[in-house]
């Protein structure tokens, strides 16, 4: 008898625990990007909040719905309010942690302040992967969500997929949430890669200056491909040099850069960059051949020239017209300079634009392709 | 006979481990980079040498007495009602310790498995657990700590591993930026980090091979110190040292930051909170049952398994004290430091003195 | 009963009749020995346990005959007369002296012939075991590609006998007694004198002895009675149907326990590592022997963990599994009506079901024909939309890896797990398999097989003197030139150095 009760107790504690966290997947509306507009600076609803996730019924094979993502917005005062807010109008509680892409409206990115607040919301939940890439719109993250839809492929999204794809040029840098993090922290700026709705497609290029989260300039493919340079960060890319009168092809296959600082009485920075990379288009025709050492050093040379006048460019952009420290000599400073960048780094944005820059380019062609 | 009441040393290194090797091990970068910023490193491996001579000591008072334990030991060479009186002070120490590991545990488990689940039933349920390998035996015990020991170690080789093409290994600079002035404290903190390795206490005695026990001992002491710099190390290079400042838990978002689609490696925080609960299984078990121990000495009972039941609902009540996770840190945090200063350092250097001084007397 | 046998015949056969009242099956033979002074003499034996050609050639023709010869000595009344019969007159090559009733009873139950003589007041037992057995077939739960093919059948003394073979020599010892008090049981225990820890023998005799139960019908029961922990899910003891396998183990150190009627032998003592080890492993080169045995690792894992898995990663933390994954995971469970819980319990109980039902139809064999038809039914469930098609596929990997492991009880003993585990993932998700394997450990952590840790190597013993390279992996033979050392053997090495 006794017995009998003590494992009735027993089996109703296994009836009279709930399954708390138990939600079934199929009963989940998975995030995968998120986009974030300004609404109003003065009103509770500040942001304008758009959710991405994927129609779970039209993946796999029995598809059964076309519709391949849906989208959602809503005026919110923050980020993951909106998702409470969706509770009215969508049947599936969201679940954040396979977001992968923020997107940040033009207009959100001029408030600083505002900005702050949705990073650190992004930093604080346990579910946001802190790999999470950021870009900034032009225009509204709305337009750019929405605009997806026509070309979504992929499970993941087409935004996160391009951004993977670095391996195949460098018009942007993609950006994480982490470095983003990082890259303010040690110098108070950071690169945003710009995502803008061109006609009906969705296009990623150049990029956007943030400087305490705030954005104060646009830079274009060509200063992010310098930058990219700068940072070591192209896996490939091809620069198309003119050569005497027509134009040669140079597929770049490896960089490698450092950036060696020196402190005298200023600061002196320089930046070799070696390029490895092969011959990828020149002329056809029977007296221009390129089986020459003597003519590849040539145009090496010109290929450098080339280069090492864009980046200085890009660098002077940077540094007078904008007085952004995108190439991480502040961080570098303070981990290899310790005591001196102790001293100086109240005043590190007068200091920067004094900064010189020595850059000089290496640019090997290795191999020429399959002919002569 | 085979290893009846014996423990071999590999057990007893592998026990070393598993026990100091707990809760402490998620904050830990934290909370040395943000007294001592990038040197951190030092104030772990001082206090890792800090340790040595409390271990030395340890092993000279078993020299002493060959074949006793450390309470009839210390019932020899102390007062008897001091002893217990340590002894009281000791369960104390232990009790509040499970407390404040296993709150900062339900508070992981819910930040990261089961975010609606009571923290009570994750409570609750880690008390029956940890209650069942505490009935058990020292051998037990230490089998557990060697099954239990590589997958501590596999877990630190796969996190290496994971984080290494995406490591920026120059955020470990400046290394030798040593603010003396932060040592002092910076060691404080990490000082307790190596508590748990006064479960040799209750295992010297029993130990196979009496005279490489030392040997192994200061192996186990130097396998945690590594352990701990490499996640230090690990933690810096993928945070840099600002981001590390902020999070609560480097140690496990570390794992969370993989993201390598290509090789299908996404998501990895649900095998580290696996073996995390392993590795907490690893520290409170021996915890829970040296209480026992302590209890059935203090009582002279030849059994410790009776007393166990009776810790469970103290435990459950001091740990759901404080009412959020910075309580915890400031309230207990600093009560359980003094008791740990008390019970695992000044005891036995109390009890070895006076064994030594006794030797002494006799001689 | 326990009487003397008295020295009329007549009395003893009566006394006979009396205890085996409605025994159809007892024969009596009443002969004549002598030409004058013609002595009675009974042959009493149980039809059916004795080999017939035997005793009427060696035995009562050789007394019908024989007793042509000298009268004089028939004349001596003493137990003489049986001594010159056993000497001169009988060809049965195994005969004793009878001194109790209690013997006789026991002795005719065995399938020896009882000659009782007139006068004589004790009796010879004449070995005359013949019963009908079915040879020596392959063992049909333990097939090798290579190696012997040999089994264990259900007679004792070819049991032995199969073993001695492979053992020539004299230090194995062969010590036999009688388990159940009805039944009488003969046990035999086999071990290398020279190698065998005393202590474990000791403690095998003692726990032998202790048994006291009606009958034991199978080395199973036994292995039941006499193991450390009986409550437990997993089995503290080897028991294999090959006599290579029982050789082996006593090579090593180990001691066998061989049951009448059982072709099932137990091995003594046993660990984790020795459940692993399959006769396979060791005909097979090395290389692939290593990784069949990691193999086995993984197949414990995956037969009691992954229904487990799925349902907490389903359920609860789809955050676990790369993106591609869950979206798929998503897909695939659309239209299901149940939550993967229920669907999980209702596959599993599904196929332990077909399980049962195949165990009937016929032998192990029928096993796989019932796992083959759960897949068909499956699929036509999948089909209808009540489970998801990755279901399917979770519990047929979970059964089969089951199957992978060597011993059959250790794979039964997970199969209980898998459904403790699946009971704690519903309610915790991964945290309560993570608490269900942590408690598992810890009692495979404090099982013992007759003193030695259950756990080893993996738990310490061991560890540092390489017995994981004959448990994890399988080191070429010259490497394991030293035996394992949970069996604290007497002598260490077998395998002198090149």
């Amino acid at each position: 008898m006794r017995k009998g009760i003590l494992i009735i107790l027993c089996l109703s504690i296994f009836f009279l625990v709930g399954c708390w966290d138990k939600v079934e997947v199929d009963q989940r509306a998975f995030v995968s990007s998120m986009g974030i507009d300004l609404n109003d600076k003065d009103k509770m609803n500040r942001f304008i909040v758009t959710y991405e996730y994927p129609n779970i019924n039209a993946i796999g094979k029995n598809a059964t719905e076309d519709t391949k993502t849906f989208v959602v917005s809503t005026p919110s005062s923050s980020i993951f309010q909106a998702g409470r807010k969706f509770t009215t109008s969508v049947a599936f509680p969201f679940y954040y942690k396979h977001a992968k892409v923020v997107v940040l409206g033009e207009d959100l990115a001029n408030e600083g302040k505002l900005v702050r607040e949705i990073i650190d919301e992004l930093n604080r939940d346990t579910k946001i992967n802190k790999k999470i890439q950021i870009l900034v719109s032009e225009g509204k993250a709305i337009d750019i969500l929405r605009a997806n839809i026509k070309q979504d492929q992929t499970t993941d999204g087409i935004i996160y997929t391009a951004l993977k794809g670095t391996n195949n040029a460098s018009r942007f840098i993609p950006q994480t949430l982490m470095e983003m993090i990082k890259d303010a922290d040690y110098s108070g700026v950071t690169l945003v890669p710009k995502i803008a709705k061109r006609g009906k497609e969705v296009v990623i290029s150049g990029g956007c200056v943030m400087k305490d989260y705030q954005h104060i300039a646009w830079i274009g493919e060509k200063e992010s491909r310098s930058l990219s340079l700068i940072n070591g960060k192209t896996k490939s890319d091809t620069i198309d040099v003119p050569y005497k009168d027509s134009i040669v092809s140079y597929a770049i296959t490896d960089v490698s850069s450092t950036k060696d600082v020196r402190i005298d009485e200023e600061i002196i920075v320089d930046i070799p960059i070696k390029i490895e990379g092969y011959l990828q288009g020149y002329i056809e025709g029977d007296d221009r051949t390129v089986y020459d050492d003597e003519v590849l050093k040539d145009m090496e040379k010109v290929i450098e020239k080339f280069m090492k006048k864009e980046i200085e460019r890009t660098l002077k952009l940077i540094q007078d017209e904008y007085n952004a420290d995108l190439i991480g000599i502040g961080e570098d400073l303070s981990k290899f300079h310790h005591r001196k960048w102790n001293k100086i780094k109240d005043r590190w944005d007068e200091i920067f634009p004094e900064v010189k820059f020595n850059v000089s380019v290496d640019a090997k062609i290795r191999r020429t392709g399959l002919i002569k | 006979m085979e290893g009846k009441n014996q423990i071999s040393n590999e057990q007893i290194k592998a026990l070393l481990i598993t026990t100091v090797i707990g809760v402490g091990i998620l904050s830990l970068p934290s909370d040395v980079a943000m007294i001592l910023d990038t040197g951190g490193w030092v104030a772990i491996v001082i206090s890792g040498l800090l340790i040595i001579p409390f271990i030395i000591i340890i092993n000279e008072l078993f020299k002493m007495y060959p074949g006793k334990s450390f309470f009839q030991i210390g019932e020899e060479v102390i007062n008897p009602v001091v002893f217990n009186l340590f002894l009281g002070i000791v369960l104390l120490y232990i009790v509040v310790s499970l407390s404040y590991g296993i709150r900062v545990f339900a508070e992981v488990i819910k930040a990261y498995l089961l975010e609606t689940t009571p923290t009570e039933v994750i409570i609750i349920t880690m008390l029956v657990a940890i209650s069942y390998i505490a009935r058990s035996q020292i051998e037990v015990v230490a089998r557990m700590a060697v099954m239990i020991y590589p997958i501590i170690i596999g877990f630190i080789i796969f996190l290496v591993l994971v984080n290494l093409p995406h490591m920026d290994y120059t955020n470990i600079y400046p290394i030798f930026n040593i603010n003396y002035k932060g040592i002092p404290k910076g060691i404080f903190t990490t000082f307790f980090s190596y508590t748990g390795y006064e479960i040799l206490i209750l295992t010297f005695h029993l130990s196979e091979d009496r005279d490489k026990s030392l040997k192994y001992s200061l192996r186990g002491l130097f396998t945690v110190m590594g352990i701990y710099l490499i996640i230090f190390f690990i933690t810096l290079s993928q945070y840099g040292i600002f981001q590390l400042k902020r999070e609560i838990w480097p140690s496990i978002a570390i794992v969370k930051e993989v993201d390598l689609p290509g090789y299908f490696l996404e998501n990895l925080d649900g095998i580290v909170m696996a073996a995390w609960v392993m590795v907490v299984y690893g520290t409170m078990g021996p915890f829970l049952y040296s209480s026992g121990i302590v209890l059935s000495n203090v009582l002279k009972t030849k059994i410790h398994e009776v007393f166990i039941p009776f810790f469970l609902p103290i435990i459950y009540i001091i740990a759901l004290l404080p009412d959020n996770l910075v309580q915890v840190d400031e309230i207990i945090g600093p009560t359980l430091n003094y008791l740990a200063l008390t019970s695992i350092f000044i005891i036995p250097t109390i009890i070895f003195i006076s064994a030594y001084i006794k030797r002494r007397k006799k001689a | 009963m326990g009487d003397s046998i008295s020295k009329n015949l007549n009395q003893n056969v009566e006394t006979l009749n009396s205890i085996f009242k409605d025994c159809d099956d007892v024969n009596y033979r009443f002969i004549e020995i002598g030409d004058n002074n013609k002595t009675e003499a009974c042959l009493v034996f149980l039809d059916g346990l004795i080999d017939k050609h035997l005793i009427s050639e060696y035995a009562i023709q050789l007394l019908l005959t024989n007793s042509k010869g000298d009268d004089s000595s028939i004349i001596s009344l003493k137990s003489n007369l049986l001594d010159t019969l056993a000497k001169e007159s009988i060809a049965v090559p195994g005969v004793e002296e009878a001194e109790s009733m209690d013997e006789i009873v026991d002795a005719i139950l065995s399938g020896e012939t009882i000659l009782f003589v007139d006068k004589a007041s004790k009796a010879l037992i004449l070995s005359s075991r013949g019963w009908p057995t079915r040879g020596v077939a392959e063992p049909e739960t333990e097939t090798v590609i290579r190696g012997p093919r040999d089994g264990f059948g259900e007679t004792l003394k070819i049991n032995m006998t199969l073993v001695r073979r492979r053992i020539r020599d004299p230090g194995l010892k062969i010590k036999t007694t009688k388990v159940g008090r009805r039944s009488k049981t003969e046990v035999a225990v086999m071990y290398m004198e020279d190698i065998v820890n005393d202590k474990i023998l000791k403690e095998v005799n003692k726990r032998l002895d202790e048994v006291d139960i009606d009958s034991v019908l199978d080395s199973a029961m036994l292995e039941h009675l006499i193991e450390d922990n009986y409550i437990s899910a997993f089995p503290q003891m080897d028991s294999t149907e090959r006599p290579d396998s029982v050789a082996a183990s006593i090579y090593e150190g180990r001691v066998a326990i061989l049951v009448d009627n059982s072709p099932f032998a137990l091995i003594v003592p046993s660990t984790v590592g020795t459940l692993l080890q399959s006769p396979e492993d060791y005909y097979s080169r090395w290389t692939i022997s290593t990784v069949v045995r990691l193999l086995r690792i993984i197949g414990i894992f995956l037969s009691a963990l992954a229904p487990a898995l799925y349902i907490a990663i389903t359920s609860f933390h789809p955050g676990l599994i790369p993106t591609r994954l869950t979206y798929f995971l998503g897909a695939s469970r659309i239209n299901v009506p149940f939550p993967a819980a229920v669907e999980a319990f209702l596959m599993e109980i599904t196929i332990e079901l077909l399980r049962e039902s195949g165990t009937r139809i016929a032998g192990p064999i029928g096993s796989t024909i019932g796992i083959v038809g759960g897949l068909i039914i499956g699929q036509a469930a999948v089909e209808a939309g009540i489970v998801s098609p990755l279901m399917i596929i979770i519990v047929a990997i979970t059964t089969i890896s089951g199957f992978a492991l060597p011993s059959y009880e250790l794979a039964s003993g997970l199969r209980v797990w898998r459904f403790i585990l699946m009971g704690l993932a519903s309610v915790l998700g991964l945290y309560g398999i993570m608490l269900g394997i942590v408690v598992l450990s810890t009692h495979v952590a404090r099982l013992e097989s007759f003193g030695i840790p259950f756990a080893s190597p993996y738990s310490g013993l061991g560890l540092q003197e390489g017995d994981l390279k004959d448990t994890l992996v399988k080191a070429p033979i010259q490497k394991l030139q030293l035996r394992p050392v949970f069996t604290f053997p007497k002598n260490k090495r077998r395998m002198r150095k090149r």
